[in-house]
C-alpha cells in the first residue's frame, strides 16, 4: 500500500479493533548520507523506510503502536494490539485527537537530492579546513539529505499531507598543534542550498576560528559569583532545558513545574522574548503537523518576560486546564538586543564567555552545574585566554531574570535563532 | 525463515567484502506521570542493511522491505555506494582483517509481553507509592522493554560465510519521586531499576521493588534536607555507580579507536602510565569476572567474534576498542565492538560493558580515611571531551565529615581529566556494581553496561 491507503487502512483498522476516536501518521523516509572520519571520506549510505504511528482511544482508554510496515497484516495486527493496549489502560478524558479546523496540504524545502552537489560541499569544506585552519583536526563530518513524505488522518476529518526536504551537516573537530590539543567543539546546521560554502552557514566558521584560539587552556582561579555570556549554541541548550522544565508537559503534569501558575505573569528579565516559531523563514521545515494533529503555527513563550505559553500537547492541555501550545517544535527564536557582542564582552569586569555547556539535567527547581567547555574568561572587559576545568553553576529561574544584555548579533542555525545572552548570578569555580 | 532469506541472497552479493544484516528492535513502553497515563506503546522497527567495503570506504543501504526483491535492490545500493564514494575518495588501507566462519545461534525465545501486564505492573507500583508516601509533591513510573534481535551473514569477499543471530533483551523500571523541601522547592530522585532479561523474567510482582523504592524515598527526604556541596577540588569517594560512569565516559570514549583516529589525548599514551596502579580498566564482552554481564556481546555486528578489551592495566594504558578497519589502519586486533542501534543504522565503534575492577580496600575504610569531602552514590548522566575531560551530573550524595558520613547533598556535578584524576586513585574498594540501564550517544544510541568498585580520588565538584 501506499502511505495514504496505509493511513487509510490504519484508521478503518483501529475503528474495526474497537477505537471510537483514532489518528494516524505515516511517514516515508528517504536520506542520503556521506560520513567522514578523522579527515577521511569513510562511508556512503541510501536509507529508505516508512513508519506508521497509530493512536487508538476507546471508553476514553488510549494506547499507541508503531511499526516500519505498510502491509495490511501487520497494520492489523499494530491495530489489534494498539486497541487491547487501550483496553488495558485507565480512562482519562483528556484523551483525544485534533478537531477538524483546515485541512492543508504543505510543501517545504528541496523534494530532490542532489548528491555530488553534497560530495562536493563536503569535499570543499574538507579542503578548506586543510588549507585556512591546519591545525583544526576533523574528527566526524556526516552530512545528509533527508526527505519525507507524510499523510497525517484522524476520525474528526483531519487530513494533513507534508512534503519536505532539507539537507544537514555536523561537523566534530578539534585544534591540535605538536603535543597540544583543544577540547573538541562542533557545529550542526540545517539548509536547502548545498551548492553553498557549508563554512559560511550559521556561526560555524566562528567557532572553528574560536576552537584555535583554544590552546593552553587554565582553570578559573579560584570561585566567584559573575556573569556569564553564552554563545547562541550555549543559549540554545540552557534556553531547551529552562522551558522544558518549567513550561513542558512532563513537569506541568507532575505538578512540579515552579511556573505552574505563572502563565501570563513575569517570570523572566524585561528584555526576554523568546518565540518558538517553526514558520519563520530563517527556519527549515520547521514543523507543520502537531503530534496531537493540529497545525503548527509561530507562538510567543516569554514576551516582555511574562510566560505567555506552555508547551502543550492537547493532553496535557486538558490535564493542566492550560491553553495548548501553537506548536512543539522548539524553533526557539530570542529577540535580538541593542549592544555587540564586543560592547557585551567591554561590560564585564570578571566573568566567561560560555561556547558550550557540558552539564546534567538541571533539577526540578531549575539548578544546574557543569563545566564551561571551549570557553574563555573574561576580565576588565577584555578577553582574558580559554579556560578549562571551570564549572558554573546556578539557577535556570534566576539566569533568565538577570539577563544583563542581549547582542544585536544573531546566528541562525536553520533550527533556531539566537542571540549571545549576558546574564548575571552565576557560580564560577577553577581546580 | 531469515537463515533462509540469507542464504538465498548469497548469489546476490558483490564480489567485494559485503555485510547483510537483518534486525529487529522492539520496544514497548508504559509510563505514568502523577497517576496520569502518559505513554502507552508498542512499537515494532525491523528492516534490512547491507554494507560493502571497496577502495578503503564503505557503502551501505537499508530498507524496512525484506522481501527478496527489496532484498536485492538494497545490496545493489550498497555496492553503488561504495563505488560512488571509493572511486571519488577512497584510500589505501586494503583489505579487512579476515573473519572466522562459524553461524553462532541464540535460542530464539518469544519476546512478545502484553501490554497490560506492563500497565498492571506500573500501576500497582504507582497505587504502592501514591499510598505510602503522601507528602510527594510528584511521581512518575516509566517502563521502558527493548529487544534487539540480528542476524548477520557476511561473505567476507566470496572467503568463508560468517553468520550470527543474537537476541538481548531489556527491561528498566525507572522511578522517580520528587518533594518539596523547606523551602517550597522541588527536589527530586529517580532510580533505574532492572537491565538485562526480559521484563517477566526480571520483573515477577510490584512488591518486589518496595524495598527498593522506600530506600529511595528514604535517600529523597535525606536530600530534600541536604546541603549544596562546597564547590572545589575535593577529596571524594565515587560510588560503583559513578565510578562504571567514569570508565565509560572518562576514559572509555577516549580509547575508541575511531575518536583515537580523531585526535583523542589517548593517542598519545599507549603502553604508557594514565592512572594509579591501583586502576585496570576492561571492557567486557559477554562475561566478567565469572559472571554476566548487561550487555552480552559474542559476536559483533562486524562478525568478529568479541573478546574483552583490557584498556588500563594496573595503571598502564594497554588497548584501544576496534572495529574491522581502525584495527587494520592502526596494526592491531579487532576487538569486537562494532555495534549498531537500528537495522538503518552502520556499525560504529561502541562499548560493551565497560567496568573499572574492584581493589582489596574495604568501602568503609575508604570512608574512614576521608577528613573532609563526599561519597558520591548515584549519576544521572555523563559526557566527556577527547581530551578526557568529563562531567558527570551527581543526583545522590553524602557529606564525608572526619571519617564518617554527614548530611545528603542536593544535586551537582562533577568533573575533571581523567587522565590527571586517576592518577590522584588511592583507595580501590573490593566490591563490584554493574548498572545495565546505560544508553550510550554517539551518532546512534546504543545500550551498554558499566561497573565498578568505590574508588578514593580527587575531584573538581559544583556547588556554591
Amino acid at each position: 500500500m501506499n502511505r495514504r491507503e496505509a493511513a487509510e487502512y490504519t484508521l478503518k483498522a483501529l475503528k474495526k479493533a474497537g477505537a471510537q476516536t483514532a489518528s494516524c501518521r505515516v511517514t516515508d523516509g528517504y536520506t542520503e548520507e556521506l560520513n567522514s572520519e578523522a579527515g577521511e571520506f569513510s562511508l556512503y549510505r541510501t536509507l529508505f523506510d516508512s513508519s506508521l504511528s497509530m493512536y487508538a482511544v476507546k471508553d476514553g482508554k488510549k494506547g499507541t503502536a508503531n511499526l516500519n510496515s505498510l502491509e495490511k497484516k501487520d497494520i492489523d495486527e499494530a491495530a489489534a494490539g494498539c486497541v487491547a493496549a487501550a483496553e488495558a489502560a485507565e480512562p482519562d478524558d483528556a484523551n483525544d485527537t485534533a478537531e477538524l479546523i483546515e485541512n492543508k496540504r504543505f510543501t517545504d524545502g528541496v523534494l530532490e537530492a542532489d548528491k555530488n552537489a553534497l560530495f562536493d560541499g563536503v569535499k570543499g569544506y574538507m579542503a578548506e579546513l586543510k588549507d585556512k585552519y591546519p591545525k583544526i583536526n576533523l574528527e566526524q563530518f556526516i552530512a545528509k539529505y533527508k526527505k519525507s513524505d507524510t499523510v497525517f488522518l484522524n476520525s474528526k476529518g483531519v487530513d494533513f499531507e507534508w512534503a519536505r526536504g532539507n539537507y544537514n551537516y555536523n561537523s566534530m573537530f578539534s585544534g591540535h598543534d605538536g603535543d597540544k590539543s583543544t577540547s573538541f567543539n562542533g557545529y550542526s546546521a540545517d539548509f536547502t542550498d548545498p551548492r553553498q560554502n557549508f563554512m559560511d552557514i550559521g556561526n560555524n566558521r566562528m567557532v572553528i576560528e574560536d576552537t584555535l584560539k583554544q590552546f593552553d587552556p587554565q582553570p578559573i582561579d579560584g570561585k566567584f559569583v559573575g556573569p556569564v555570556i553564552l554563545s547562541p549554541e550555549c543559549a540554545e541548550e540552557l534556553l531547551f532545558y529552562a522551558l522544558m522544565i518549567f513550561a513542558g508537559e512532563a513537569n506541568l503534569i507532575n505538578g512540579t513545574s515552579i511556573w505552574k501558575d505563572k502563565l501570563n505573569t513575569v517570570t523572566s528579565h524585561s528584555s526576554l522574548n523568546i518565540a518558538s516559531n517553526p514558520r519563520d523563514s530563517r527556519i527549515v521545515c520547521g514543523e507543520r503537523i502537531t503530534g496531537d494533529g493540529f497545525e503548527a503555527k509561530d507562538t510567543d513563550i516569554i514576551k516582555d518576560g511574562v510566560l505567555k505559553s506552555f508547551i502543550l500537547s492537547l493532553y496535557g492541555s486538558k490535564k493542566t486546564g492550560n491553553p495548548r501550545s501553537a506548536n512543539q517544535s522548539f524553533n526557539l527564536i530570542a529577540a535580538p538586543g541593542n549592544k555587540s557582542l564586543s560592547e557585551i564582552i567591554a561590560g564585564v569586569d570578571r566573568g566567561l564567555l560560555i561556547n558550550r555547556f557540558s552539564g546534567g539535567v538541571p533539577s526540578a527547581n531549575g539548578d544546574f552545574s557543569g563545566v564551561a567547555k571551549n570557553s574563555f574568561a573574561i576580565k576588565g572587559g577584555k578577553m582574558a585566554g580559554p579556560i578549562n576545568e571551570t564549572m558554573i553553576s546556578g539557577n535556570l529561574e534566576k539566569l533568565l531574570q538577570s539577563v544583563v544584555a542581549i547582542s544585536k548579533e544573531t546566528a541562525a542555525n536553520g533550527s533556531c535563532v539566537l542571540p549571545w545572552l549576558a546574564l548575571d548570578g552565576v557560580t564560577i569555580s577553577g581546580k | 525463515m531469515l537463515d533462509e532469506l540469507f542464504m538465498n541472497r548469497r548469489a546476490d552479493f558483490p564480489a567485494k567484502p559485503t555485510e547483510l544484516r537483518v534486525q529487529r528492535n522492539t520496544t514497548r513502553n508504559a509510563a505514568l506521570i502523577s497517576g496520569n497515563l502518559v505513554s502507552n506503546a508498542k512499537a515494532v522497527a525491523s528492516g534490512v542493511s547491507a554494507r560493502v567495503y571497496d577502495r578503503g570506504v564503505y557503502g551501505f543501504a537499508s530498507g524496512a522491505d525484506m522481501s527478496d526483491e527489496s532484498v536485492k535492490k538494497i545490496l545493489a545500493a550498497a555496492a553503488d555506494n561504495a563505488v560512488f564514494l571509493g572511486s571519488r575518495a577512497g584510500n589505501s588501507v586494503g583489505d579487512l582483517p579476515p573473519l572466522a566462519p562459524g553461524n553462532e545461534k541464540t535460542a530464539k525465545i518469544d519476546t512478545d509481553v502484553p501490554q497490560k501486564l506492563l500497565l498492571d505492573f506500573a500501576k500497582e507500583l504507582d497505587e504502592y507509592i501514591a499510598g505510602k508516601y503522601k507528602n510527594l509533591s510528584g511521581r512518575s513510573v516509566a517502563v521502558n522493554c527493548l529487544d534487539m534481535e540480528k542476524l548477520f551473514m557476511s561473505n567476507d569477499a566470496g572467503g568463508p560465510v560468517r553468520m550470527s543471530h543474537s537476541l538481548v533483551p531489556r527491561a528498566i523500571i525507572g522511578v522517580n519521586l520528587t518533594v518539596n523541601d523547606a523551602d517550597g522547592a522541588p527536589v527530586s530522585l529517580g532510580m533505574p531499576y532492572g537491565g538485562y532479561g526480559f521484563f517477566t523474567d526480571l520483573f515477577r510482582q510490584p512488591s518486589q521493588l518496595y524495598k527498593d523504592i522506600d530506600d529511595q524515598f528514604e535517600k529523597l527526604m535525606q536530600k530534600a534536607e541536604g546541603v549544596y556541596p562546597e564547590a572545589g577540588y575535593k577529596k571524594v569517594i565515587l560510588g560503583p555507580d559513578m565510578a562504571g560512569i567514569l570508565a565509560h565516559e572518562a576514559i572509555g570514549h577516549t580509547v575508541e579507536a575511531d575518536l583515537v583516529l580523531g585526535g583523542s589525548v589517548a593517542r598519545n599514551y599507549m603502553n604508557k602510565p594514565i592512572a594509579s596502579e591501583l586502576v585496570t580498566l576492561v571492557d567486557f564482552a559477554h562475561t566478567a569476572l565469572g559472571g554476566p554481564v548487561p550487555v552480552p556481546v559474542v559476536v559483533d555486528d562486524e562478525g568478529i567474534e568479541a573478546k574483552d578489551a583490557v584498556i588500563i592495566e594496573n595503571g598502564i594504558l594497554r588497548s584501544y576498542m576496534h572495529n574491522r578497519f581502525s584495527a587494520k589502519k592502526m596494526g592491531y586486533e579487532p576487538t569486537g565492538n562494532a555495534r549498531a542501534f537500528q537495522f538503518s543504522d552502520e556499525p560504529l565503534i561502541r562499548m560493551r560493558n565497560t567496568a573499572v575492577l574492584p581493589g582489596k580496600s574495604k568501602l568503609a575504610d575508604l570512608i574512614a580515611s576521608v577528613d573532609d569531602g563526599y561519597y558520591l552514590v548515584r549519576t544521572g548522566n555523563g559526557q566527556a571531551d577527547t581530551t578526557s575531560e568529563f562531567m558527570f551530573s551527581v543526583t545522590f550524595g553524602y557529606e564525608i565529615k572526619n571519617g564518617k558520613l554527614g548530611r545528603a547533598i542536593k544535586d551537582t556535578t562533577i568533573s575533571g581529566v581523567a587522565f590527571d584524576m586517576l592518577k590522584t586513585v588511592d583507595m580501590v574498594s573490593d566490591d563490584m556494581v554493574w548498572s545495565g540501564s546505560g544508553m550510550c550517544g554517539k551518532k546512534q544510541p546504543i545500550p551498554t553496561g558499566m561497573g565498578g568498585p568505590a574508588i578514593k580520588c580527587m575531584i573538581n565538584i559544583g556547588g556554591r
